[in-house]
This record gives C-alpha cells, sequence and structure tokens, in this order.
C-alpha cells in the first residue's frame, strides 16, 4: 500500500478505533470478542483501504454489525454472558440490580436485535441508518426494535419487581 | 426512567465496559496482508488455469500474466535508454515554481507521516506544501491535512483531512470545506478550474473557484464498479471514465475484482456514451493520453501494487509498465513519472527519456505536479 494510505489507516484506527470497540464490547458485552471483532474488520478494511478509506469508518462500522451477526448464527446461542461485578453501595444498589438484569436481558437478545438496539440507543442512529448499516429495510429495524424492548421488558420484570 | 431510558443507559454501561485500543492498528495490518496474500495466491492459480485453456482471449491472458517488465525503484538501463537525459532539480526550491521534466512543474509536496507519532511537519521542508500561483512561490500549509493534491493549472490545490469532506485552498491561502459523502483521490479537471468526486451512488462536481457542486447518481455503473471505484477525467474535460468489472466473475474479499472494460459518460449528463476495451483501473490524475490513444492503469493487484501499466486504448494491449505508482500523461503525450527522489519522463510507449533527481527535502513525501 502507498505510505500515505498507510499513514491515513494508521490514523484512522488511532482517531477511531476506541469508538469502534465501544461499540463491539455493547454488541458482545466481552472484551476478547470484541477486540476480535474490530481487529477482523480493521483487517478487512485495511486490505480495501485504498478504496474505502474515504469513508472508511462506516465500512468498518458495517462489518462489525454484519460479522457480529453472521458470528452469532454460526455459534448459536449459548454463549455464556459475563456478568459486571455488583458495587458495594447501598444507596445504588436498586439501579445497579436493575441495571445489571437489563444487562443479561440484552445480551441474551438475539444479534441482530441487540445490533438494532446498540445502533438505535447507543450511536443514535436513525431508523433508516440502522436499515443502511444492517443492509435490511426499514420496516425491519422497527420491528426487531419493538420486539427487542417487548423481550427486555419481559426478561427483566421479574428481577425489576424483586427488587423493588 | 422508561425501559427506553434503561436500555440507553446499559448499552452506554457496555460500551463503556471496553478495552483500551492498543495495537490495534498493527495487529490489524498483520491480518490484512494475510488476507491480500491469499487474495494473490488466488490470482496466482488462476493465472496458470487461464494459461492452460488454450483459446483464451490475448488481453485477457495480458492481464493477468506478469507485467514484460520488472517493476524496479529505477528504470533498468537498456539500449534504448542510453541516451537518458540526468538532470538535477534546482536545490533552491521554494523561492520559484520548481520545473520537472517535459515542462511540468511542482504544484504541490503533501506528507507522507499522517498517523505516526512524530509531530506533523509545519514547514516547507516538512510539511504540506502548494504553490502559490500569485507569487510564484511556494508556502506550507499552517494546519495539519492528510493529504493536498496541488491543482495542475489555475488554483492552489485541495486538502483532506479524513473527515470534513475536501477543503478547495483559496486564493488567499484560506480552505472552503466541500462536505461529500465518500471519496477517493478527487480528480483535478484538466484546466485546473473543476474538481471530480466519485461518492457512492456516481460523482460530484465542484467548481474549485466557488465550490458550487453538480451531483450526478450513476447507480448501476456504481454497481458495476471494481476494487478501486473512481472517476477519471479524459483530456477533453468533457467526458468522465470509469471501470467496469467483470460481472460473470463473482467478487471476493481475498481477490481483485477483473475489469471487464472502461464507461465513458458524459460529464454534463451523467450519460454512457461509449466504452473502451481497456483491462484495467485508469490511475488517478491524467490518466489519458491527449489523443485518447494511451491510458495509464493501475496494476492489477488489489489497491494497486507498484507501479503503473500503459495501455493501447483501442486494443486494450498491455503497452509497457513502469515503475512509478505516481504517474501522468502531459499535454505532449509523455509521461512524467513521480517518486521522492526522481521525476522520470517517459515517451508515450513508455521508453525513458529523461530523469532528473528531485530536492532531498522532498524525501517521504508525495509531488503533485502541473503545468506553468
Amino acid at each position: 500500500m502507498q505510505q500515505s494510505l498507510e499513514a491515513e489507516f494508521t490514523a484512522f484506527v488511532a482517531e477511531r478505533g476506541q469508538v469502534l470497540l465501544r461499540i463491539a464490547h455493547a454488541l458482545t458485552g466481552d472484551r476478547r470478542t470484541a477486540e476480535d471483532l474490530v481487529q477482523g474488520a480493521l483487517a478487512k478494511a485495511y486490505a480495501r483501504w485504498p478504496r474505502i478509506h474515504g469513508d472508511a469508518e462506516a465500512y468498518v462500522r458495517r462489518i462489525i454489525y454484519n460479522d457480529r451477526v453472521s458470528g452469532w448464527r454460526r455459534t448459536g446461542h449459548g454463549r455464556e454472558v459475563p456478568m459486571a461485578e455488583v458495587p458495594d453501595r447501598p444507596d445504588r444498589e436498586h439501579d445497579v440490580t436493575e441495571r445489571l438484569a437489563l444487562r443479561e436481558a440484552l445480551l441474551s437478545l438475539p444479534a441482530r436485535q441487540r445490533a438494532v438496539l446498540v445502533l438505535r440507543y447507543l450511536e443514535d442512529r436513525t431508523v433508516e441508518e440502522t436499515a443502511e448499516v444492517l443492509g435490511c429495510r426499514p420496516g425491519t429495524v422497527a420491528s426487531q426494535t419493538s420486539r427487542a424492548l417487548a423481550k427486555l421488558r419481559e426478561k427483566s420484570t421479574w428481577r425489576l419487581e424483586a427488587s423493588r | 426512567m422508561t425501559l427506553e431510558e434503561d436500555v440507553r443507559a446499559t448499552v452506554g454501561d457496555l460500551a463503556a465496559g471496553a478495552p483500551m485500543a492498543v495495537g490495534l492498528a498493527d495487529a490489524a495490518r498483520r491480518q490484512g496482508r494475510k488476507i491480500r496474500r491469499r487474495r494473490r495466491a488466488g490470482v496466482a492459480g488462476a493465472t496458470l488455469a487461464l494459461i492452460a485453456v488454450a483459446f483464451t482471449p490475448y488481453v485477457l491472458w495480458k492481464d493477468d500474466k506478469a507485467p514484460p517488465v520488472p517493476v524496479s525503484p529505477t528504470p533498468t538501463p537498456t539500449a534504448t535508454t542510453t541516451a537518458v537525459r540526468q538532470t538535477t532539480a534546482a536545490k533552491n526550491w521554494a523561492k520559484a515554481p520548481l520545473k520537472l521534466p517535459g515542462g511540468a512543474i511542482v504544484t504541490a509536496v503533501t506528507r507522507n507521516d499522517v498517523g505516526r507519532d512524530r509531530k506533523a511537519g509545519r514547514t516547507l521542508q516538512t510539511g504540506n506544501v502548494v504553490l502559490d500561483r500569485s507569487t510564484g512561490q511556494y508556502v506550507a500549509l499552517k494546519n495539519d491535512y492528510y493529504t493536498v493534491w496541488g491543482a495542475p493549472a489555475r488554483n492552489r490545490g485541495v486538502v483532506s483531512d479524513g473527515a470534513s469532506g475536501l477543503g478547495l485552498i483559496r486564493a488567499d491561502g484560506s480552505i472552503k470545506w466541500v462536505r461529500i459523502g465518500y471519496t477517493l483521490d478527487p480528480q483535478w479537471s484538466p484546466d485546473g478550474t473543476r474538481l471530480l468526486a466519485s461518492t457512492l451512488t456516481g460523482y460530484t462536481v465542484f467548481d474549485a473557484a466557488t465550490g458550487k457542486a453538480s451531483r450526478h447518481t450513476v447507480p448501476e455503473a456504481m454497481a458495476a464498479c471494481p476494487d478501486n471505484c473512481f472517476f477519471t477525467w479524459l483530456p477533453d474535460g468533457k467526458s468522465i471514465a470509469l471501470a467496469r468489472r467483470d460481472l460473470t466473475v463473482t467478487q471476493s474479499e481475498d481477490k481483485a475484482d477483473m475489469v471487464a472494460e472502461v464507461a465513458v459518460f458524459d460529464v454534463a449528463t451523467a450519460r454512457q456514451v461509449r466504452t473502451l476495451p481497456v483491462p484495467g483501473v485508469p490511475v488517478s490524475g491524467n490518466a489519458w493520453s491527449p489523443d485518447g490513444r494511451r491510458v495509464l492503469l493501475e496494476t492489477t493487484e488489489l489497491g494497486g501494487g507498484p507501479g503503473r501499466r500503459v495501455a493501447d486504448t483501442t486494443t486494450g494491449k498491455i503497452i509497457k509498465q513502469i515503475p512509478e505508482s505516481n504517474a501522468r500523461f502531459l499535454p505532449s503525450g509523455q509521461i512524467l513519472g513521480l517518486t521522492d527522489k526522481r521525476a522520470t519522463l517517459y515517451d508515450a510507449n513508455g521508453t525513458v527519456v529523461e530523469v532528473m533527481t528531485l530536492p532531498r527535502d522532498f524525501r517521504e513525501r508525495t509531488v503533485s505536479a502541473g503545468l506553468p
């Protein structure tokens, strides 16, 4: 690759790498898996850098989301979900318990539904933008969001109610 | 808190638990190179298969086969290069337009070290530099940009910072930013007054003085575009060209796309007017000879490996390969190849005519060439 393009790639990773890792961690809930996901996407981007460097971030994000969704299909749903440690501050115990319940429910969602939620609620993408990243129709995004929220409500309610 | 607010907070918590980005670029680079090696192995395998097929069309075979001239940093002396003129550029280059072989001049010098740990250069000797045509002197740009492309005539140049689109350098040195959705190298029109930028769905033409944009969509052409997907100007300044991949070949992340032909469009109407049997991607910037009979093509490696191929536009035959990746046709029909050390002038068939040693200051930077 030309030297200027190499430099651009290095600069891109330096500037956007952490943002991409945040997305990947929100998708996977696991540090190692998140690193692998981002590294794989960046490797594909590097191999095609002369073609995609003008819009590299969109390209890499699309790979991260799509690799995650397709990877989930291959490996099935039986993955262990890492849990955060519960802080020992009594005044926040209720919030923390709620948050952990929701986190557990979130990580148990099908990959596509979780990807929709990450795009909508972490990245603040519109329905149309979310559809473009995931390569589906806006109507599908709306229905997946609705189903995901319904599942979260269902899966986390008993914990929330138990904690009240 | 509503459920949606809770979800937003929880997703944010998950994101906040991400590991720190350490060594990502190097690891990705290593993995990316493996992908490229697999791709090259695939191309080599395809070449052997093609050779085994007796009736393979000549052009196709020629495209995949190793080029006839090995790529090396400097031209290999031959009987025809014994009369090559050897020259040295002026050392005090910043005070006047630096003359290059073939009547061209240096219009800009861009840094190659973006993203490195060291501080960005901001001087004539270390930074991004453009020719101020009003004074005839070179000036260093004050801010840090990824790349500066010098205008071939009239204007100063255009910059990119990798995020804000394209920045047109005004006559007073200030920058007018023009936002576009997607950009590879912007292409200066032959007269230096307009810029052609490839977008996701087509192309946009900017007036370099005002930034006024004319946007065009050609989705079918973009859908058939190969890996390096960008429009180039033809010498008439009215037509533009875009390579088209062979749609009978399945695309792969591990292989370079096979180019079937090059489509020519009327830049004003976005209508396709003809196709040329050119088996490659025309290079960025002045790819076509003034008479339209020759074109400089990228090599068959994905992303363009080192060197450029000189092709006949009527037959698609590859005539020669030159070692420089930074190459352009001049109004005389000659080819100017540039590295950070030398400027090499070739005739239209790729035979070396003159080699000029460039100032040491240009090392590790990329030179833009234009006309006085």
